[in-house]
């Protein structure tokens, strides 16, 4: 039997902020996302508080003033070069690992025999190395390696690491005090099915009947009840099934005459589509933006059209299909029209792998931008795509009297490298 | 994220410090592009490389600033940057970065027997006994000094 590792940071992102900050152990920290709208990381001290994950800001503002919480804007290019930095550790101490996310990692070993040593050393490595803290799960599939990873996190008697063989006892309670929704793959729409089929838990999951699952939750359900048995079957490069165009367009509530307007929503659909295109782990080769006016209101000027920019080279990186879409949209925009509606179609899908030799380096295939867009889609996998969209999409209300600050730029720039005192 | 100047190109922003490794290639061109052998070319060395000096380990390797003059005795002043490698551990008699409420400091650590401490450069400065509120954060492998 073989077994797969999970290495998972603790609060990433609060992590990385106390790495360069000592002041702030120990203090209830969060850290918002890009836009300040919603708590993206707690320190433990804040989940003490009882501040919950995806808490909207402005509603959680007086709390955070009362209890002297420290808030901060997320500082993606900080979080970028530490989980670069973790990568590396990891590097350091074995051959094989895939980086899941900004702050998870899966290594895999060809027997089960006790690697929870080695797991101590290597997360003693990454804490001395880098300052970042993190929790370890070990187990037959990577669903289970998930699920002992969660336990490790919430019980400190752990110490950080939970073997699924060797430190759980009694299997059938832990995987009944699973949730559904808890369990990796299964998401909102999934639970709810289930739950209508009397599943709500991990257990309940793994006894459930295959051809029911295969029926109602795809190949996919089977394989995450699969793997809850112990039998390894979820590839993290499997094949998806062949996409040839992936759009997002929607109309407007209002009908909109000015060009920033237009520019915010067209910034606002690209980093949408772009995060489904990462999400399907694919590229586009060529990006299509149309912009139309109301067809029934034939008391306006009608105008539409559509231009077809090519990608090069192919990407799914958010800034770079930002840039050819505000350049798309540049050339089609015409004053005097009400538009109603915008949209964004990406050709020329290829499969991300495909797309990393190319014969074009770009800065945006640079290590950092990858990590910065992992980051961005730790947030949104978690809290849904409003939580997160770059600047240019627009400013939000100004709801508190002083903003979260992003952190100096502590690695990027001499004048912002912290402080030590001698004295 | 990358900010949009006001022509709308993203502003790449400043490279974080990484180690670059030399091209080791010659500053003038390669005898095969030239056309012909270039006398010094079989004894071109590889190109010195200042990341490469500072820097052993880079996943563990950050840069801090220091302020304040009580290790100036031994060469490290108010405003000299410190490269500080995370994976070491102190020795006796190494400059370290320390986290002691709340705050980084550059001490000097001291080993005596079974007890460990922080000292300054200066003998004025009281001794720090490292105990579970110290954290030494990392040890200091250069400093680099600005003469102008």
């Amino acid at each position: 039997m073989k077994s797969v590792i999970l290495i998972d940071c603790n609060n990433f992102f609060v992590s990385c902020e106390r790495v360069f900050n000592p002041s702030l152990d120990g203090k209830p920290v969060v850290v918002l996302s890009s836009n300040d709208g919603c708590v993206v990381s707690r320190s433990q001290e804040a989940k003490q508080l009882g501040i919950p994950m995806g808490a909207p800001a402005f509603q959680w503002e007086h709390v955070f003033r009362k209890e002297n919480v420290h808030v901060f804007s997320s500082h993606f290019s900080l979080y970028a070069d530490m989980s670069r930095r973790v990568m590396e550790t990891v590097r350091s101490s074995c051959q094989e690992f895939d980086q899941y996310s900004v702050d998870e990692f899966f290594v895999y070993c060809n027997d089960d025999t006790d690697y929870r040593e080695w797991c101590r050393d290597l997360r003693r490595r990454i804490a001395q190395w880098t300052g970042i803290p993190t929790s370890i799960g070990i187990a037959p599939t990577k669903t289970l390696a998930k699920i002992a990873n969660k336990i490790a996190k919430k019980n400190i008697a752990f110490n950080g690491i939970v073997d699924w063989q060797r430190d759980i006892h009694d299997h059938e309670r832990i995987l009944e005090s699973v949730d559904c929704s808890e369990v990796w793959g299964i998401g909102r729409r999934y639970t709810r099915y289930l739950s209508s089929r009397g599943i709500h838990n991990a257990r309940q999951l793994r006894d459930a009947d295959d051809v029911i699952i295969k029926k109602n939750l795809s190949i996919l359900g089977v394989r995450i009840c699969y793997e809850l048995r112990g039998i390894s079957c979820i590839e993290l490069t499997s094949l998806q099934a062949q996409r040839k165009t992936l759009t997002y367009s929607r109309s407007f509530g209002t009908m909109l005459t000015k060009y920033d307007d237009l520019s915010q929503a067209i910034t606002l659909y690209s980093s949408y589509a772009a995060y489904k295109l990462r999400r399907h782990r694919l590229v586009a080769s060529a990006i299509t933006v149309y912009i139309r006016t109301n067809r029934f209101r034939d008391d306006l000027p009608q105008y539409s059209q559509e231009i077809t920019v090519r990608i090069v080279p192919p990407s799914h990186n958010t800034v770079q299909i930002i840039e050819c879409a505000q350049g798309a949209l540049r050339s089609i925009f015409k004053q005097g029209y009400h538009y109603a509606k915008a949209g964004v179609v990406f050709t020329g899908l290829c499969p991300e792998e495909a797309a990393q030799h190319s014969l074009f380096p770009s800065i945006y295939t640079a290590p950092r931008y990858k990590n910065a867009m992992k980051a961005m889609d730790t947030i949104i996998a978690r809290y849904g795509k409003k939580a997160l969209y770059p600047a240019s999409c627009g400013v939000q209300r100004q709801w508190l009297a002083k903003s979260a600050q992003c952190s100096p730029s502590y690695i990027s720039s001499f004048k912002d490298i912290p402080i030590c005192y001698a004295r | 994220m990358a900010e949009m100047n006001k022509y709308n190109h993203a502003k790449v922003e400043l490279i974080p410090f990484e180690l670059r490794t030399s091209l080791h290639l010659p500053l003038f061109a390669s005898s095969v592009s030239a056309g012909f052998p270039l006398p010094a070319e079989e004894y071109i060395e590889s190109i010195l490389d200042l990341n490469e000096y500072l820097v052993q380990n880079k996943t563990s390797t950050f840069l801090l600033r220091v302020k304040g003059d009580s290790m100036r005795d031994i060469g490290i002043f108010d405003g000299s940057i410190l490269v500080v490698d995370k994976s070491l551990e102190p020795m006796d008699g190494n400059t370290v970065i320390a986290a002691v409420d709340g705050e980084f400091l550059v001490k000097i650590y001291r080993i005596q027997g079974k007890k460990h401490m922080l000292v300054a450069a200066n003998k004025d400065y009281q001794p720090i006994i490292i105990d579970e509120t110290v954290t030494v954060w990392g040890v200091a492998t250069n400093c680099i000094n600005g003469l102008r």
